[in-house]
């Protein structure tokens, strides 16, 4: 198989940024005259699909154990990036871990770059709690467990396949220290505040060139507003089942109204090290 | 197919073919037979094929040949619509073997006889044959097993082949077993340890159906089943051009297909049966298989004609 760079990866533990990207993205690439549905973005098929397996692996992933499935996953990459010369961008929402043979479940063979979101972990508890339909304390709870994956259950057939996302220490380093891969981070508290620069530098890193009046159409296209309208309008298929709605405030420091000071501790006497490393422990 | 018949102890019956075999097969029906359409030998397969015409991570395929390699299993060698060739890799693999060989290996050899399977499952249901079609985790089999509930008989699980005769589009029986997820087997209030899992460490089973409809069935209608993330059901007939396309995008193993010579034929298939079969979209809620409401639905658009 040729090795091309083509494949950009939009990664992120949940609820940190990456969906809105993505809009972002989507309403860049397209350049249309109105903000582009939400339930109709630029391909950037969760690295976790199913169909995606299914089709590159000529093997239903349905007839395979979910540790064969994550054996092949590296492969089924690779022959995505082998029937393109275009680049492909994937959102992804595992750790970058090694398989049992020690080779990565990402191969840097054939990425081009990776976009890592990072948010800070007391938001992301609040926020998760929301797109899970689950207590705060449940929220915390996956977060500081390192076992953690989505699509676990063995007993029925999820729509994705496993993903293990460790805990969200684990989660940030594993890609930002570990992976070694050509990585630009996006704090999700600079695209609120920093809007056009954070955004501006992403997609410069990987590799595409579009004037400011774009960027800046691009990014009126898919704020907050915009977004959160369309989703009341006509609701979001990327939304989990329970919750209410996916984009629900989309602010930062939510969680001084919300967490309480035990839950607090909890985050912090897990992640404090990588939360001062961005700037997130509480003063 | 000239071949000495004490070679093979197992005869089976699936998708109307004779299938001969050295190796047991579960889940297929036992069959006596004296000439087989296809058989299935143990043998040693080489490593690739000569000039691939398509590939993918686990197979090669040319337009006579298909080679599908699974790690630590087995290899599966289909040649000219009529002989699968198997060599085990994995002494440890017992019925596993059969999980493949009713899934990618009869797909990629009902394509090279040139037919059309689709990814579904069908039943017949008040004389009417219905084909429930969709991706992996839409739900076909778990709603075609709540219609054998109500009365239907099965026609196929997972590979509904559709066959014509006399200007009418059929589909033709395919083998008496489902194969269903445990939580599946719960929802339709079965005990799955009754059942045998269709591999050693998957929680899925094989099925047996009882009332299973051994001769081909007119087609009347094909849903297919998406999911969303929304509470809602989504409910559209399609026309003209969707038809194609949805049968196309809902072909079992299409991308085996590509390069190899076969879509022409395949495409002139689902010309024929587009015009002959009424095909309703239906995407689902996500959250929680509402089996019940979804066959309420189905049943309402089939009261409708």
């Amino acid at each position: 198989m040729s090795n091309k760079k083509n494949i950009v990866w939009l990664a992120s533990y949940p609820k940190s940024g990456n969906t809105w990207f993505r809009i972002f993205l989507t309403n860049l690439l397209e350049d249309g005259d109105e903000p582009a549905d939400i339930n109709a973005l630029y391909p950037t098929t969760i690295a976790s699909s199913r169909s995606l397996f299914d089709e590159a692996a000529g093997v239903p992933s349905s007839d395979l154990t979910q540790d064969e499935v994550e054996r092949l996953r590296p492969q089924v990459y690779r022959y995505m990036s082998e029937i393109t010369s275009e680049t492909i961008y994937h959102k992804i929402h595992d750790a970058w871990i090694t398989l049992s043979d020690e080779t990565p479940l990402i191969p840097g063979d054939i990425t081009k770059a990776v976009l890592y979101f990072v948010r800070n972990p007391l938001d992301i508890a609040v926020s998760f709690a929301h797109h899970s339909a689950t207590s705060i304390d449940k929220a915390i709870d996956m977060m500081n467990d390192p076992a953690f994956a989505f699509c676990s259950r063995e007993n029925k057939l999820h729509n994705q396949t496993r993903q293990r996302l460790l805990t969200w220490s684990l989660h940030v380093t594993s890609w930002t220290d570990r992976s070694g891969l050509p990585l630009h981070i996006i704090r999700y508290e600079d695209m609120l505040t920093d809007t056009f620069n954070t955004f501006k530098k992403a997609i410069v890193f990987i590799g595409l060139n579009y004037p400011d009046e774009k960027i800046l159409k691009a990014l009126e296209f898919s704020s907050f507003e915009k977004i959160k309208s369309q989703e009341q309008e006509k609701g979001f298929r990327e939304k989990a089942a329970k919750s209410v709605s996916f984009f629900r405030k989309g602010i930062a420091g939510d969680w001084q109204r919300t967490l309480t000071p035990e839950q607090v501790n909890r985050i912090v006497s897990n992640h404090g090290n990588m939360m001062e490393r961005f700037g997130y422990l509480p003063t | 197919m000239n071949v000495k018949i004490t070679d093979y102890p197992y005869r089976y019956k699936a998708f109307n073919l004779n299938v001969f075999s050295q190796l047991p097969v579960a889940g297929l029906a036992e069959h006596e037979c004296e000439k087989p359409d296809i058989i299935i030998r143990e043998g040693v397969i080489p490593e690739a094929i000569t000039n691939p015409l398509n590939k993918g991570v686990l197979f090669q395929a040319g337009a006579e040949e298909f080679l599908l390699k699974v790690d630590g299993l087995a290899k599966f060698y289909v040649q000219k619509g009529e002989t699968i060739t198997v060599e085990i890799t994995n002494k440890d693999s017992g019925d596993d073997i059969s999980a493949f060989i009713l899934g990618t290996v009869f797909g990629a050899l009902l394509h090279q006889r040139r037919l059309l399977p689709l990814h579904g499952s069908a039943v017949l249901y008040q004389e009417k044959g219905i084909v429930f079609s969709g991706n992996s985790g839409a739900g076909k089999s778990t709603i075609a097993a709540a219609f054998l509930e109500k009365g239907a008989q099965l026609l196929a699980d997972d590979i509904s082949l559709i066959g014509f005769n006399n200007n009418e589009a059929q589909v033709i029986p395919a083998f008496p077993g489902m194969k269903i997820w445990e939580d599946s087997l719960k929802v339709l209030g079965k005990k799955p340890d009754k059942y045998n899992p269709i591999r050693k460490n998957l929680k899925k089973y094989l099925y047996p159906v009882e009332t299973f409809h051994t001769k081909e069935a007119a087609i009347s209608h094909i849903f297919i089943i998406g999911t969303h993330n929304l509470e809602t059901f989504e409910i559209a007939g399609l026309q003209g051009i969707e038809k194609f396309n949805a049968l196309k995008n809902n072909t079992y193993f299409f991308r085996g297909m590509n390069k190899t010579g076969i879509l022409e034929k395949h495409f002139q298939l689902c010309n024929m049966l587009a015009p002959k079969v009424k095909i309703t979209r239906i995407v689902r809620p996500n959250g929680g298989f509402m089996v019940e409401k979804l066959a309420e639905i189905i049943l309402e658009k089939l009261a409708e004609n």
